[in-house]
């Protein structure tokens, strides 16, 4: 079962986004800041990473940045996730090492889109 | 005949004679030099037939004063022209016989064996002599008075000028040469040399103006002219008549001593009548002007005849010809004399005479010009290579060293002294001219410095006005409607007087860009060419001389000066500085205006750059309040729309039916809310400037069949029919992907959305126009069309057909605005074609290859631009 850290420090949209992924059969890892999300990405090793952009104490593109940077968590896919829809986000994100990114509010399926193109492997095993 | 015309018949007859006596009389004179040492002489002098002096051989062959003249060479001695025939080509060492009667009866023949004129041939100091006195005055003489009557043919002066000019190298030429006009001659060169007291008599009761006198008692002077006139004409007849025979004039032989000296005692008169005058006008007369002339003559004319006079008189004292004293002071008295013609014609011809210093101090500056050093030096090396040429006893190559060195010596004192003995002069003689000078070119030195043109207009004026003396100056610069006084030294001006640009005044500086003198006296001067007003104007500036202020491609401004209040003219030397004052003036004039120029623009750009800043500032606080804002919006809406789907699937599958539908309710609501936040976040990107463009290449059928299956459950929720006529070979475009997807998602949506049980279609076509590709997406419906007036404001933001079509048909008012300003940005547009209740056609056309985009992705890179910590 693919394992996914969702780091996410709106406690709704946490909670809403977990709970729809758990229905898809994921399992759900939480972490509510981006030191947080490093340790638990370093502690758990999720098969991916779900980074909002705008989290308080380290932000979504300095903890993507040190996630790439480490050798441990490099081979991890990030998803970019971040309310902003202005000029440059996208590429902040990609520039920050995201292999992805999307817009809130979130479209599920096409979210699953992009998770299934980062995960075929895990999907299909 | 015109009076003019009769002048000029009058003036071209007189000429003609006298141009030939003139060449006649040089080539006489030049035969003679040849032959000066072979040519004999005449032996005696004869008063009548009665031998009046004699010469050593004929008192070898003793002949005496008082002996009467029988016959020469066997003719009878009727007349003298006997005794130049017989000497006509005779060599000196032949024998002359005459037949003479002797005092006391006897009657017999001597025979004189000829003497030559002069032992020496000639050398080159007598030609230079003959040339001087025989060619160079008169022919001066001739040229400056046929000149000047030819240019004032309505001034008696110039007319008694010619004739005084004529008659002035008569008065030491002796005409006396044979040949056919051998009277003509006799008779013009008598009757010019006696009437010279007649003509300058007149010329002085005329100069400078009429005199008084003669203007209350013209009958006076005849008392004194008619006697002259007499005298004079009878010497000449008897002249000419004694040529050919002695009888005709052999009963006045007793007067003709006295009618000799009558004519002499005359014209002496006339002489001291005319330095009188002359004197007395200087002293006190009616103009200034008048004034100056009269003095310029007196000194000219001292300067010019008082060493010949002073020669004469010498020559009288010790009983011997008036050239027999050291030739080079011959020479230069026979110079000089040529300066008599040339001050008379200059104070004819002069507008207004200078005072004397200004005309000397003017002369003088000529004289020290680098042309007339040029001349003076050519003239001293001539001088220098000839005597010592004409030194006996020197060895050539002695001669040349010499030569040499006192040339390059010479040369070398010039150019070093000329210059700075102008200026000891100056200062030593001409004190004021020299000071107004002085205050002039400091004027004009300071002028470089001046930055504001009010002050250096005012100096100017003023130190114009008190280096020249002048009462009147102004200064009048270019305004919106012509040119206006600014500056005024003296009388108040009007405010309103000026010139429009096309007066005749302003052209003329314009076109000649130096100053321009104003002289009303002239008939032939350009004021005379402006219109009434113009004179009108140029009286009250009381201007003499206008000076251009020149800019770059036209006139600045121009100045006016007044009149001296010694009432001179302008010199030379004035109008130079006045000219170079100007020029300096308009130099700093244009660089003030280069620099205010500068500064507006340096002003102006400041401010568009503060605008600017103030402009981004704002820019970026709208920019990050709506990044914000969106972030704060879309976030509640993420939980609303996110948990609506989240219950509805949750309530599907516990089989709540009835919870479903409000749940799809609070669903769509939500989905309605973000997509006007997304649209209206989308308008203000594009209004900022802020819209992104990712170009990239795609298929065109791929984008279009996606759009509508996507549309297709909208469509056929209404029960509309959906058709899509792609052309062959569509291919693929390069545009924003993402815009071109969401324009025809609009498009199609409204379609479906304003149609019910109809038909749309989409149609893509691929054309060529204006040299590049376009790719035309047509979406038509037979939905429920619009009127023209809904047409107008159809892309207008949140502007629907009709304010009720919100709540029946939904969507924001956003979308056309969008998409048309998506195209747009892409190169292309949207345009519409509607009939109400038939349906419309959304026609977009878009660029196959995008053009350039300017690069937004640069302002995007700034870290601050749009990121913003919640």
């Amino acid at each position: 079962m693919p394992k996914i850290l969702l780091v996410e420090d709106n406690e709704m949209n946490r909670d809403m986004l977990s709970r729809r992924l758990t229905r898809r059969g994921y399992e759900v890892l939480l972490a509510v800041d981006g030191a947080q999300g490093i340790a638990m990405a370093l502690s758990e090793t999720p098969d991916l990473v779900l980074m909002d952009m705008s989290l308080p104490v380290m932000n979504g593109w300095d903890a993507t940045k040190t996630l790439k940077g480490s050798a441990e968590t490099r081979a991890i896919p990030v998803i970019g996730l971040t309310a902003h829809a202005m000029a440059g986000d996208r590429e902040k994100a990609i520039a920050a090492g995201c292999d992805d990114y999307d817009t809130k509010p979130i479209d599920l399926v096409r979210l699953l889109g992009k998770i299934a193109v980062l995960l075929p492997e895990k999907l299909s095993a | 005949m015109p009076p003019s015309r009769r002048n000029y018949v009058f003036l071209l007859f007189l000429f003609t004679i006298a141009s030939a006596y003139h060449v006649l009389y040089f080539h006489h004179v030049v035969k003679m030099v040849e032959h000066l040492s072979e040519q004999a002489r005449a032996p005696f002098q004869s008063s009548g037939t009665v031998v009046s002096s004699v010469e050593p051989e004929a008192i070898t062959a003793r002949m005496r004063e008082g002996d009467t003249i029988e016959e020469i060479e066997g003719k009878p001695f009727t007349g003298e022209r006997v005794l130049d025939q017989s000497l006509e080509g005779a060599r000196s060492g032949s024998l002359l016989t005459v037949g003479i009667r002797r005092q006391d009866g006897i009657t017999t023949r001597v025979a004189i064996r000829l003497a030559a004129s002069r032992e020496r041939p000639a050398s080159v100091r007598d030609w230079i002599f003959y040339v001087t006195a025989f060619l160079v005055v008169p022919t001066l003489c001739l040229v400056l008075g046929f000149g000047v009557a030819a240019i004032r043919s309505w001034d008696p002066r110039a007319w008694f000028l010619l004739a005084l000019l004529l008659s002035f190298p008569e008065l030491y030429r002796v005409a006396g040469w044979d040949g056919p006009f051998r009277s003509v001659a006799f008779a013009y060169q008598g009757f010019a040399a006696s009437t010279f007291g007649i003509w300058l008599l007149l010329f002085g009761i005329h100069f400078p103006d009429r005199a008084r006198w003669d203007r209350e008692r013209p009958w006076l002077k005849w008392f004194f002219l008619l006697p002259l006139a007499a005298v004079s004409l009878i010497g000449v007849s008897e002249n000419v008549a004694s040529q050919s025979s002695f009888a005709v004039f052999s009963r006045w032989e007793t007067f003709m001593p006295l009618l000799g000296s009558a004519v002499l005692v005359l014209n002496l008169a006339a002489v001291v009548f005319f330095v009188y005058h002359l004197a007395t006008v200087c002293r006190a007369t009616s103009t200034p002007d008048g004034c100056r002339r009269a003095r310029i003559l007196l000194l000219g004319s001292t300067i010019s005849c008082a060493p010949m006079f002073c020669l004469v008189v010498i020559g009288l004292i010790r009983s011997r010809g008036t050239f027999e004293v050291a030739p080079l002071a011959v020479i230069a008295t026979v110079l000089l004399l040529g300066l008599f013609p040339c001050t008379l014609a200059y104070v004819v011809v002069i507008q207004r005479a200078l005072g004397l210093r200004v005309f000397v101090r003017e002369s003088l500056g000529h004289v020290f010009a680098p042309w007339s050093l040029g001349v003076l030096r050519l003239a001293t090396a001539l001088s220098v290579i000839s005597y010592f040429a004409y030194q006996p006893g020197m060895g050539h190559i002695q001669k040349l060293r010499i030569i040499g060195c006192a040339a390059v010596l010479l040369v070398l004192l010039e150019q070093r002294f000329a210059g700075r003995l102008n200026l000891w002069i100056d200062r030593r003689f001409f004190r004021t001219e020299h000071d107004a000078q002085q205050i002039l070119d400091d004027l004009r030195n300071q002028a470089r410095a001046f930055m504001d043109p009010k002050p250096l207009l005012n100096g100017m004026a003023h130190r114009v006005a008190e280096a020249l003396g002048v009462s009147q100056v102004a200064v009048l610069l270019k305004g919106p409607d012509g040119f206006s006084v600014t500056e005024t030294v003296g009388d108040a001006l009007p405010v309103s007087l000026g010139f429009t640009r096309e007066a005749q005044t302003v052209q003329s500086l314009r076109r000649l860009n130096r100053p321009v003198l104003v002289y009303f006296d002239d008939p032939a001067s350009w004021v005379h060419r402006t219109s009434t007003g113009e004179q009108e104007t140029l009286r009250i500036l009381k201007a003499q001389v206008f000076l251009p202020l020149a800019g770059d491609d036209e006139l600045l401004g121009v100045m006016s000066v007044g009149p001296k209040r010694s009432e001179e003219p302008f010199s030379t030397t004035d109008l130079q500085l006045l000219e170079s004052v100007a020029a300096e003036v308009s130099l700093a004039m244009r660089n003030t205006q280069l620099v205010l120029t500068l500064a507006e623009q340096t002003a102006l750009s400041e401010k568009m750059a503060a605008q600017k800043r103030v402009a981004e500032q704002a820019d970026h606080i709208k920019s990050a309040f709506l990044a914000q804002l969106s972030h704060e919006l879309r976030t509640p809406l993420n939980a609303i729309i996110g948990y609506s789907e989240l219950l509805l699937e949750e309530v599907k599958e516990q089989g709540v039916d009835n919870l479903a539908l409000d749940l799809n309710k609070i669903h769509w609501a939500g989905n309605h809310l973000l997509e006007l936040i997304n649209s209206l976040l989308d308008i203000s990107k594009i209004e900022a400037g802020k819209m992104e463009m990712y170009v990239e290449t795609f298929s065109i059928e791929q984008v279009v069949q996606e759009v509508v299956q996507a549309v297709a459950l909208l469509a056929r929720k209404r029960g509309n029919t959906l058709y899509c006529e792609l052309s062959e070979h569509l291919g693929d475009m390069e545009a924003d992907l993402t815009k071109v997807r969401q324009c025809l998602f609009n498009l199609l949506s409204n379609a479906s959305k304003f149609t019910e049980q109809g038909v749309i279609t989409t149609a893509v076509t691929r054309r060529i126009e204006e040299m590049s590709e376009w790719v035309y997406f047509s979406i038509s419906d037979s939905g429920i069309g619009m009127t023209p007036e809904q047409l107008g404001k159809l892309f207008e933001p949140f502007t629907q057909a009709d304010s009720s079509i919100a709540g029946k048909y939904g969507g924001t008012g956003l979308g056309l605005a969008v998409s048309r300003r998506f195209c747009k940005m892409m190169g292309g547009d949207i345009t519409v074609a509607s009939q109400l209740g038939k349906g419309s056609i959304f026609t977009m056309k878009i660029p196959a290859r995008a053009p350039s985009f300017p690069d937004r992705r640069s302002e995007c890179d700034r870290p601050d631009a749009l990121v913003f910590q919640p």
